[in-house]
């Protein structure tokens, strides 16, 4: 009897293989990267949704593909496909008719907003992906110069996707230089203050400057790259107002603690501007203090404490050895920065734009009189007085002491 | 009535799961939208109200050793007026049985499964429930003991896992909202914790009672602690305004957790931790809506009114709230008049006083 039974329940083993709602990775497609523009088309806006699909069998060069750009047989590690709607959501719904597989979102790394829908409004843009199971809040948002689509319609040489090359360059070399990562939880935490202006990255596309005029030749056009510097500034209502430069972006970056490290170029208490020292920042942290004027109105007093090391000094002179050398240095540092914030201060107060987060600032400090500004915010932050207080500390000079000469001219 | 008999640790470990099952989902959403950055404030004074009906609650059972409840209402006020109340209970622990289980559908509807009917999800729970509550209180109230470390593994793992988004600065300014504004956010974060009153129906089957008022009130000054906790994480993640407009912040919480990229989505853990606590949470307002209906209808028996208790709580929760708007409007506004300012907290209340007044009747009438 029991026999019996066995044998009767052994085929049950042949559907106990699998999981009634697996999805396999080779029936998605999988969205790395999104593009949203707003076009007009048909006589009205239009949102033109670009999706950039990863072919998971040739994702990495040299697999598969092998290597460079591929031959013409090679699968190509990635595709874009546009589709345009009313909406977001209509617009993705378009391209579903054109993919013989169901789009997954849950592994999109970035979504691009265009120039023109970003100056348009970006938060009817941000609705899909933040209300979506699929979608993440820590997806980096990015602003295209120009159109999005076109930045994922670039090939590039090593990462062949650009959505993930973008995502990549964020996670690694975001708080260097210009690149200042935003991902979608802050940007929308900024947008709910109702009063900071956020700021997100520009993407934007540049020619490619590694080849050779053979190359050229023989490739026909130039090859296009990305270029990932500098922020857009969005009003408190989600509109983008105007681009930041990279100086400006540098001092917006101080503030809101997005650095992680850069060089900072002094020009050398000895030698001055024709011999500079490169000063490499270790860590920095910012923070805003509030006071209160006697006419009502704020005043901002910005502290930035940051620790540097010497990474260069592009000169012979020596001298390099006293203490006194490096305080001076640290002085210069601290103007630097103090000047760089300044800069960006005047700019954000002339685009009545609170990119630091004053307002939130006040907020929390004097919660009381907030409640009187807060409706007046607008006029009252580019009148408001700033100043900035940087306090460097150096820490070391790396390997060498002085430069390699700098014995001589002691002998 | 019960013959299981279960500690005291049970029954303050059935509490800590029946307590917090369900609040930490949808209140964040509900605290933040009325006081923002405040929310945690709300928790914190909501643990006062759970700790008087924890009090009260207690302090009835020992007047009446030996009875639940629904055993005594009629001892404090009289055979119909004590029978009438005992049914408005027995009703209120089944409807608020309803609410519970549409409401584990809806999250998983929401959450991860978004095609699936929700009368499945209903249907399964219930009978799973009602497998655990017919093979008797002692089981479940030990499967409880297994399952409550891990749902609390999965409340600390939400709560300080995202760290690295979080900005301890979004929770200031502290205390700016109006006192009468914070006071009725509490009154429906309370609404969760006043669910204690649950104990009164299990307190004869304890085995000893010295510790139980203590226990339970640990119990809820845990939970006060742990969903402040939860709405600080939530509001130090999303701000108090964004955090008003998440549906469910803790979902999404648990969504932001990434750590190195290795220890990544985890918000599987936050519907396992989910679906283990609503397991014992339907459980606990099953068990208490079927012995409630027995003692209110002078039955000694229990167990036959088990499968038909069971189909009317499941066709309940097809037919009550069906969606998501109507339940957040229904716990941001009744919910807190129909639990703690009714059968929780004032009720208990009131019958306690009744019991100091006339002692000597009370006496009589037992």
């Amino acid at each position: 009897m029991r026999k019996v039974v066995v044998t009767l329940l052994l085929p049950l083993l042949l559907v106990t293989g699998g999981c009634w709602d697996q999805r396999e990775i080779n029936d998605l497609a999988m969205v790395v990267a999104t593009a949203a523009d707003v076009v007009h088309e048909a006589g009205n806006e239009q949102v033109r949704l670009t999706l950039q699909i990863a072919n998971p069998i040739a994702l990495v060069p040299g697999q598969g593909g092998g290597g460079g750009g591929g031959g013409p047989g090679a699968p190509k590690a990635f595709w874009t496909v546009a589709g345009t709607g009313r909406t977001v959501r209509a617009a993705s719904l378009s391209i579903v008719e054109r993919i013989p597989k169901p789009i997954f979102f849950g592994q999109d790394r970035l979504t691009l907003v265009g120039e023109r829908a970003a100056r348009l409004g970006i938060t009817p843009l941000l609705d899909r992906p933040l209300r979506n199971r699929e979608t993440r809040r820590s997806m980096y948002l990015a602003i295209a110069r120009g159109e999005a689509k076109r930045v994922l319609e670039v090939e590039m040489p090593t990462f062949r996707a650009t959505g993930l090359a973008i995502s990549n360059l964020f996670d690694l070399e975001g708080g260097r230089q210009a690149i200042m990562p935003v991902d979608f939880g802050e940007f929308a935490y900024n947008l709910s203050t109702g009063t900071t202006s956020p700021a997100a990255p520009v993407v934007e596309v540049v020619p490619q400057t590694s080849i050779s005029a053979e190359d050229r030749k023989s490739l026909g056009a130039v090859p296009q790259a990305i270029k990932v510097s500098r922020v857009a500034v969005f009003s408190p209502g989600g509109k983008l107002v105007d681009f930041f430069d990279e100086k400006e972006t540098l001092g917006l970056m101080w503030v809101l603690n997005k650095i992680k490290t850069r060089e900072i170029i002094v020009p050398c208490p000895v030698e001055g501007p024709v011999e500079p020292v490169v000063m490499g920042l270790v860590r920095s942290k910012s923070r805003i203090i509030v006071h209160l004027e006697k006419n009502g109105l704020p005043s901002f007093e910005v502290k930035v404490r940051t620790t540097c090391d010497l990474w260069e000094h592009f000169g012979t002179h020596p001298g390099l050895l006293t203490p006194q050398y490096y305080e001076s240095l640290e002085r210069r540092v601290n103007t630097s920065i103090e000047r760089e914030i300044m800069h960006t201060v005047r700019k954000a107060q002339s685009l009545h734009a609170d990119v630091f987060g004053f307002g939130e600032e006040v907020k929390r400090q004097h919660y009381p009189e907030w409640k009187r500004m807060a409706q007046d915010w607008p006029e009252i932050f580019p009148v408001v007085k700033v100043t900035v207080k940087a306090e460097t500390g150096f820490r070391h000079r790396g390997l060498s002491v002085e430069p390699v000469t700098a014995r001589k001219e002691h002998r | 009535m019960e013959p299981g008999k279960i500690s005291e640790r049970q029954l303050a470990f059935l509490m800590l799961t029946v307590t917090i099952s369900t609040v930490i989902f949808f209140m964040p959403q509900i605290a933040a939208r009325a006081v923002e950055q405040d929310a945690w404030l709300t928790s914190v004074i909501a643990t006062v109200w759970g700790l008087i009906v924890a009090v009260v609650i207690v302090a009835l059972a020992r007047r009446f050793p030996g009875q639940t409840f629904i055993e005594y209402l009629p001892s404090i006020l009289g055979r119909p007026l004590g029978k009438l109340v005992g049914l408005l209970y027995a009703f209120w622990f089944l409807s608020v049985g309803a609410f519970i289980i549409r409401e584990f559908g809806m999250f998983l509807n929401i959450t991860i499964m978004p095609q699936t009917p929700v009368m499945v999800f209903v249907v399964t729970i219930t009978a799973l429930a009602f497998y655990a509550v017919r093979s008797g209180l002692e089981t479940w109230a030990r499967v409880n003991e297994i399952l409550l470390p891990l749902i609390l593994l999965g409340v600390l793992m939400v709560i300080f896992l995202p760290f690295e988004h979080m900005d301890l600065r979004r929770l200031l300014p502290v205390g700016v909202h109006p006192l009468g504004t914070m006071l009725v956010s509490s009154f429906t974060s309370a609404s969760w914790r006043g669910e204690v009153l649950l104990a009164g129906m299990f307190i004869p089957a304890l085995v000893s009672t010295c510790h139980t008022s203590r226990n339970l009130a640990l119990v809820v000054i845990i939970i006060g602690v742990i969903l402040a906790a939860v709405e600080m994480a939530v509001v130090a993640v999303f701000g108090g305004v964004d955090a008003g407009q998440l549906e469910l912040p803790v979902f999404s919480l648990a969504r932001m957790i990434s750590l190195a990229r290795i220890i990544d989505r985890l918000e599987a853990i936050i519907v396992i931790m989910w679906v283990l606590g609503n397991f014992i949470k339907v459980c606990a307002f099953l068990y208490c809506s079927v012995v409630a209906t027995a003692q209110v209808l002078g039955f000694r028996e229990f167990q036959f009114l088990l499968l038909p208790v069971t189909v009317l709580v499941i066709a309940l929760a097809d037919n009550v709230l069906e969606d998501v708007a109507e339940f957040t409007d229904f716990l941001s506004n009744v919910w807190a008049g129909y639990s703690l300012l009714s059968f929780e907290m004032i009720v208990p209340l009131l019958l306690y006083l009744l019991v100091l007044v006339r002692p000597a009747e009370k006496r009589g009438a037992a």
